[in-house]
């Protein structure tokens, strides 16, 4: 049980990161980035073709994700989220769902369906107290750590941290004030790259690349999100942080297999119960 | 080349009435759907596991209908209050759930490896060669009568007040109509409508599995509803046309661009397909055709002020 | 046509919301240095305006100058760089954000690579003009009452040093104490050169501040008048009412008709 507590955690830490990233966009932006599972998977991609086509070591493989898939997310809202002239929510909803499937099938074309891993030396797990953690569970837990802290920090003292939150407070009254939307947009989404590209390293680091470990994902992300009320990062943390346990000792119980059912089943029942989240506002229909 | 022709309209037949769901969801009541696949699969699954079982067709295709609009009202009740963001997610994971059902409760589906040899429906009285034309048949009438109900719904007291409930249901509320109540009810009916829809797949095919009701249904459905004019069943049959054509049309890609594996050319494909949905969002988002409304004068110059 | 030197100006300013235009061709004036009002009955098109002057609407024909600089084609974080302040009505703070953090927003953005010195100066001139807000930095604007949101909104709006302060309805909503602080305020800003021009339903405490009062109804200009006798002059009640088109020629005072033929 205890090990399985373990494993939550950390499971929930990974979780956090494109939670913390749906979150933000969905502040900024007011929709559900619904290709957040294929930025997950793009961002794994990156690090494998970096760490196999450029050789490079995971430690460098993984920063280089993270730029590249913060460029690359730049480059869809420039290309793609810009343009839409009714950018109403709903058709920006479905747009990311565009997206999703164009990355998805984008990086089939290149790399197949085949199963890859990344080329990393094995470590032994670590024993404390009859509980196990393995080099990728430790891992996880720094960078995701080392990552919040970052974008707590990010938020709460910067200007560009003020910018982002003024604009989710209120998009007229920011820009009357001075703020620049598009380029706060942009960050936005380079922060949001940056965030799930390191999720994806992480995935693919305790197992495998292929072109849906992203989608497998995506239900528990979006559920961690929208129980720690969608547009609040930190409540994203401790929503993911809650789905990561719920999942991970559910699977005491029921098949492993069916670990996105029980978030399912999670996100239906904090939507029926309280759909704001724990800190969130709910948003009624218009 | 009949043959072909055949199996292409088939297909339109399919993926008109997945539209015609969505419409009703989506453009009608304001819904949106992003778990099309699941319900799709739900019905087929449903279909296929009752026939195997020895039931006949008709009856199957009866069950399967009411079951995936029943799933549909319960999946709706969910996020019945909320923005339209929380279907969207609600609907795509369970889409996501079903498949996980499909692929692991091998007693019941068969998991990977699917279900074999469906029976078709009358495949004894008809036999043989005529079976194909006589399925397409039955396809297009189930279309026309579809969008015959579809279009006395949509021009009924009921389709406005779903329209009204899109547009804006705080107003709708107080003018006293039931917004919960129709809301699901639209649901259902988009869901009956995939449920048939399904069915037929599963006669069509003889056999599936869980990989085919994947997320490529749902984006093609809403291209082929947005090209359309989201709302308009007659822009529907335009845009599933549209979609179908390039979707064939690219299925020659192959030939052009000879060292493409069969998987590479299917992932272009899809690649395309996506980008067309987002071109279209982009360039055309009203599509091609505009929804039923009684025409309203628009002034274009502000009254002149009275003396 | 005389150079402008005005603060503001809006020449044949047509704009609206889809298919119908809520102003018809405006042109006006606010002089530097002074107060200008801007009356009108309700759904005359006030806010329109303000929102069209700030930027964040688009006017469909005319233009708009500011110190005879053309702004039509600024946007909103533009139009703020080049000098004009912006008091919203409603949705005027953020309201997730601390009191120091609206007033932090409000300078950093326009006055950008500044010393923290000059911040922490000009904070402390609003919050000598603002001090209920003095004792309460840390906490939400969205726990504020209707007044003190007032405040911190006009301090957000003057802390960057703007030139010409644009105000939606300063005293809306607040107990007669508010009202006298915001437009005491108003007064004690433009006596340090600020240019102001305030919509206000408020009429008897606008006048009391104010130099000059333009009267829109229904989209159009109607007239110009000096503060001290615009609510004696026999014609603004008609005018109000939508009953005359146009000051008459008798009442003495400046004329400003709705086309650009006047001088």
């Amino acid at each position: 049980m205890m090990q399985a507590l373990l494993n939550g955690l950390v499971s929930g830490l990974l979780i956090a990161l494109p939670a913390i990233a749906l979150s933000l966009t969905y502040g900024i932006l007011n929709f559900a980035n619904f290709s957040i599972g294929a930025m997950i998977t793009t961002g794994a991609y990156l690090a494998y073709i970096a760490n196999t086509s450029l050789g490079a070591p995971i430690v460098l493989a993984a920063p280089l994700a993270a730029v590249g898939l913060a460029l690359i997310a730049i480059a869809i809202q420039r290309g793609v989220y810009r343009r839409i002239r009714n950018a109403d929510h709903v058709t920006l909803l479905v747009a990311s769902m565009g997206v999703a499937f164009v990355l998805e099938n984008v990086l089939r074309f290149f790399y197949g369906a085949d199963v890859r891993t990344l080329d990393v030396p094995v470590a032994r797990p670590l024993i404390w107290h009859g509980l196990r953690l393995n080099h990728e569970q430790l891992q996880i837990a720094v960078v995701a750590l080392s990552a919040m802290a970052a974008v707590a920090f990010l938020l709460k003292r910067t200007r560009l941290g003020r910018a982002m939150r003024a604009i989710s407070d209120d998009p007229d009254l920011a820009e009357v004030r001075g703020i620049e939307r598009a380029r706060t947009v942009d960050w936005t989404w380079a922060i949001s790259g940056v965030l799930t590209a390191l999720a994806g390293v992480m995935i693919a680091l305790d197992g495998i690349v292929d072109p849906l470990i992203g989608m497998n994902y995506l239900v528990s992300v979006f559920a961690a999100a929208v129980i720690g009320g969608l547009g609040n990062p930190f409540g994203a943390v401790v929503g993911a942080l809650i789905i990561g346990l719920v999942e991970e000792t559910s699977a005491l119980a029921v098949s492993t297999t069916y670990r996105q059912g029980i978030s399912f089943v999670v996100l239906v029942l904090v939507l029926l119960m309280r759909p704001q989240g724990l800190f969130g506002a709910v948003r009624i229909r218009r | 080349m009949t043959g072909y022709l055949v199996a292409i309209l088939t297909f339109v037949s399919l993926a008109v009435l997945i539209g015609f769901a969505l419409n009703v969801q989506w453009g009608q009541a304001g819904m949106i759907n992003f778990g099309l696949a699941g319900f799709y699969g739900v019905g087929a699954y449903t279909a296929a596991i009752l026939s195997k079982q020895g039931v006949d067709g008709f009856t199957a295709a009866v069950a399967a209908i009411a079951v995936t609009a029943a799933i549909s009202a319960i999946v709706s009740l969910a996020t019945i209050r909320l923005r339209e963001d929380y279907l969207a997610i609600t609907t795509l994971a369970f889409s996501e759930s079903v498949r996980l059902v499909l692929m692991n409760e091998t007693w019941l589906t068969g998991g990977t490896n699917g279900i074999r040899d469906i029976p078709r429906p009358l495949v004894g009285l008809i036999g043989g060669e005529y079976y194909e034309g006589f399925f397409l048949a039955l396809c297009l009438i189930l279309v026309a009568i579809v969008y015959l109900v579809l279009d006395r719904i949509i021009r009924s007291p009921f389709g406005r007040a779903m329209r009204a409930v899109r547009e804006d249901d705080v107003v709708a509320a107080t003018l006293g109509k039931n917004v919960l109540a129709l809301r699901v009810k639209a649901f259902a009916i988009g869901g009956a409508v995939l449920g048939l829809a399904g069915t037929l797949h599963a006669y069509y095919f003889t056999y599936i599995d869980p990989g085919e009701f994947a997320g490529f249904i749902t984006v093609y459905a809403f291209m082929t509803a947005i090209v359309g004019g989201k709302g308009s069943n007659r822009g529907l049959l335009v845009g599933a046309c549209t979609v179908m054509v390039l979707l064939e049309g690219t299925r020659f890609l192959k030939d052009f661009v000879p060292f493409l594996s069969a998987q590479q050319a299917a992932s272009l494909r899809l690649a395309m397909i996506g980008a067309g949905l987002i071109l279209i969002l982009i360039f055309r988002p009203d599509g091609l055709s505009s929804e039923y409304r009684l025409s309203v004068q628009k002034p274009v110059h502000p009254a002149p002020i009275p003396d | 046509m005389t150079v402008s030197a005005e603060a503001l100006e809006m020449r044949d300013v047509c704009a609206g919301y889809g298919a119908s235009d809520i102003l018809a061709s405006i042109t006006l004036q606010a002089a530097r240095g002074r107060i200008t009002t801007i009356a009108g009955p309700n759904g005359a098109g006030k806010s329109t305006l303000m929102k069209t002057l700030v930027g964040l609407l688009r006017p469909r024909l005319g233009q708009i100058l500011t110190d005879g600089r053309d702004i039509t084609h600024l946007s909103p974080p533009q139009r703020a760089l080049a000098g004009l302040g912006y008091v919203p009505q409603e949705r005027n703070v953020f309201k997730n954000l601390t009191i120091g953090e609206n007033l932090r927003i409000g300078f950093e953005f326009i006055r950008r690579k500044v010393a923290d010195k000059e911040f922490n100066a000009a904070r402390e001139r609003v919050l000598d003009l603002f001090p209920d807000l003095s004792a309460r930095l840390g906490e939400a604007a969205g726990t504020l009452s209707g007044g003190q949101r007032q405040m911190l909104a006009m301090g957000c709006a003057l802390i960057p040093g703007p030139t010409t302060l644009l105000l939606d309805e300063p005293s809306a909503g607040l107990s007669p104490r508010y009202v006298t602080t915001m437009l005491d305020a108003v007064a004690a800003v433009n006596r340090a050169g600020v240019t102001v021009i305030m919509i206000e339903q408020n009429l008897i405490e606008a006048m009391r501040v104010s130099h000059d009062v333009i009267l829109l109804v229904a989209g159009g200009i109607r007239g110009k008048w000096d503060a001290s006798v615009f609510l004696s002059d026999p014609d603004v009640r008609s005018l109000f009412l939508g009953g005359a088109k146009e000051k008459s020629a008798g009442s003495g005072q400046e004329r400003v008709s709705d086309d650009a033929s006047a001088a």
